[in-house]
């Protein structure tokens, strides 16, 4: 192990492997901190431009994109008012306040410090549990599996953004969506509607960039303020000092380990993980009072946790191709176009490239917060541009990332296609990640399901049979149902309350 | 149907159009008009935020596929 990790690291600190890294880490701060592009977003649109990188070139950059976005989004959450990403958007509430008071740079430097510290912490959770995880995973069967599926798809009602309801059911829509193609077993062709492009069924890549950006170009077309632009107010000193960071360690500790949790739940992203930091953060607070009008300890709550969620999001993703969040299922699309497929094989065969990668993000962390407490007044001006130009812009640069994937102009129609569908769900209060979700899990879902009943089958035992004939499948089965149950009881819980519930758009 | 809505409306008709017109004129070509024309419908004025994009987005992605990478972008009539 400890040779791995050795040779490992030679490939992920040399010198033009932490180059990429430190270019994804700005650009990734720069796109995260662009109001109208999600981390999301932003690694899909990332992914082509890894194309005739090394695998381990390709899934440093897009690493250190990711950690990048993930943390950029603070920046404009903070000066602006406006969230950078939804993973920023509980920054928005203290981090403004403080601008307001003058104090901008002491909540950037907070935000600096509370992701560093937050990614650096996913970071290490993933190096010690994936690897124990994919080789647990390596003697998964079928049965196990298809429930773990159902158990991650399940987490979106319970934890997803909007109303429950909704939530499953654009679960379902990816399920549906998920099936076009060809049958796993019989070969037969299904809804692909003559569509060549559809053979092999929706890719992933075109899925994530028609369903989420697309989406998002006509999402911002319908918004105002076209041409507008907005000032930024003048920043001062950005670093906290010793002192404010140890009054509120315990804060940046506890939102590192919720960030990491929350991210390995399929159901759950950045932005559900920083609420849930500020929230805790506020629960075990000595001044709660503060919160909301400008502490320094609310901003450490939500941005150490949405960090976090890099590292956490990274184990299921990898180990088991099950996504942790929206951003790590665009980041499947990073691996399939190095010709990768996440799984626990990753870690066996495939050795030479993760452990570099994972090694790789300690370094990217490390670069997005030296970038901005470097240059953090330079990287700020990217909030001045204005939304025409952005919508215009994340067009090209979408049909760019469809077209590249394979050279297919069936792609770019059903990009298109899939955007449509993505804007009119969203305008409508659909969650889009649990469709993603869906396309990549139905499949997976279905593989697994087959050969379970071909297998009963021959044993003779029916399909409820061979499941309860299994510990483990047994108790992934509870936690399914568990999970289903929780949700209608949170969708009853807020329809009575009338409480406002998660943002839609997720990381 | 709002003024906001009929924008949507073009911006998918504007992308469709670019599907059909992309295998012509090449991607370079076709992208730069509709970096053009989708500003100007959006009301971004002044040659600085009009040329900047296309010529950054464009440039960028030249160097990037068509030198670094040897991935090339479909050329068309003109480029």
């Amino acid at each position: 192990m400890t040779e791995i990790l050795l040779d490992s690291a030679g490939l992920a600190f040399e010198p033009v492997n932490l180059l990429l890294v430190f270019v994804g880490a700005v650009l990734g701060t720069l796109f995260g901190a662009t109001p109208g592009i999600s981390a999301t977003l932003t690694i899909a649109l990332m992914v082509p431009v890894t194309f005739g990188m090394t695998p381990v070139h390709g899934l440093s950059f897009l690493g250190g994109a990711y950690c990048g976005a993930i943390y950029g989004g603070s920046i404009s959450s903070i000066l602006i008012n406006v969230p950078g990403t939804p993973a920023a958007v509980a920054t928005m509430m203290d981090g403004y306040e403080l601008t307001k008071k003058g104090r901008a740079g002491f909540a950037l430097g907070g935000a600096i410090t509370a992701s560093f510290f937050g990614g650096q912490i996913g970071t290490i959770v993933l190096l010690v549990a994936a690897p124990l995880v994919a080789a647990a995973a390596l003697n998964i069967r079928s049965a196990e599996f298809f429930w773990i599926v159902v158990f991650a798809m399940s987490t979106v009602g319970a934890i997803g953004g909007g109303s429950v309801t909704k939530g499953l059911i654009s679960a379902f829509i990816g399920l549906i969506l998920g099936t076009v193609g060809t049958h796993p077993f019989t070969g037969s062709l299904r809804f692909t509607f003559g569509v060549q492009g559809l053979y092999e069924g929706f890719p992933v890549i075109v899925g994530i960039v028609g369903l989420f950006s697309i989406s998002q170009v006509l999402y911002l077309c319908h918004g105002k303020g076209m041409d507008k632009q907005i000032d930024i107010p003048t920043v001062g000193s950005l670093w906290p000092g010793w002192v404010e960071i140890m009054k509120v360690k315990a804060t940046y500790i506890r939102s590192a380990i919720i960030g990491t949790f929350v991210g390995v739940l399929p159901g759950a992203g950045a932005d559900i993980a920083s609420f849930i930091g500020r929230n805790e953060a506020h629960r075990f607070s000595r001044n709660p009072d503060e919160y909301g009008k400008g502490s320094y300890e609310a901003v450490v709550g939500s941005e150490a946790a949405n960090n976090a969620v890099v590292g956490g999001s990274l184990v299921p993703m990898l180990t088991l191709g099950i996504p942790g969040n929206a951003v790590s299922a665009a980041l499947i699309g990073g691996l399939l176009i190095h010709g990768m497929l996440p799984g626990p094989r990753l870690f066996t065969d495939q050795a030479h490239i993760i452990y570099p990668f994972i090694l790789s993000l300690f370094a990217a962390n490390l670069f997005f917060a030296l970038a901005a407490f470097g240059g953090l007044k330079y990287l700020a001006k990217v909030v001045l541009i204005p939304q025409g130009v952005l919508a215009s812009a994340v067009a090209i640069l979408s049909v760019l990332g469809a077209y590249s994937y394979r050279n297919m102009i069936d792609d770019l129609w059903i990009m298109l296609f899939l955007g449509i569908v993505g804007y009119v769900l969203r305008r409508t209060g659909f969650p889009l990640a649990p469709i993603i979700l869906g396309i990549i899990l139905g499949p997976l879902a279905e593989t697994n399901l087959e050969r379970v009943m071909t297998i009963a089958n021959a044993r003779g035992m029916t399909l409820m049979g061979y499941f309860m004939s299994n510990t483990l499948t047994i108790v992934l089965m509870v936690m399914s149902i568990a999970a289903l149950i929780y949700s209608v009881v949170r969708e009853i819980r807020h329809q009575r309350s009338g409480k406002a519930l998660m943002p839609l758009e997720t990381d | 149907m709002t003024q906001a809505d009929v924008r949507v409306l073009v911006t998918i008709g504007m992308l469709v159009a670019y599907g059909l017109i992309m295998p012509t004129l090449g991607f370079f070509v076709t992208s730069a008009l509709f970096l053009l024309l989708h500003m100007l419908y959006l009301g971004i004025r002044g040659p600085v935020w009009l040329a900047s994009p296309i010529i950054l987005l464009l440039g960028t992605a030249w160097a990037l596929f068509e030198r670094f990478l040897g991935v090339p972008l479909p050329h068309g009539l003109i480029y």
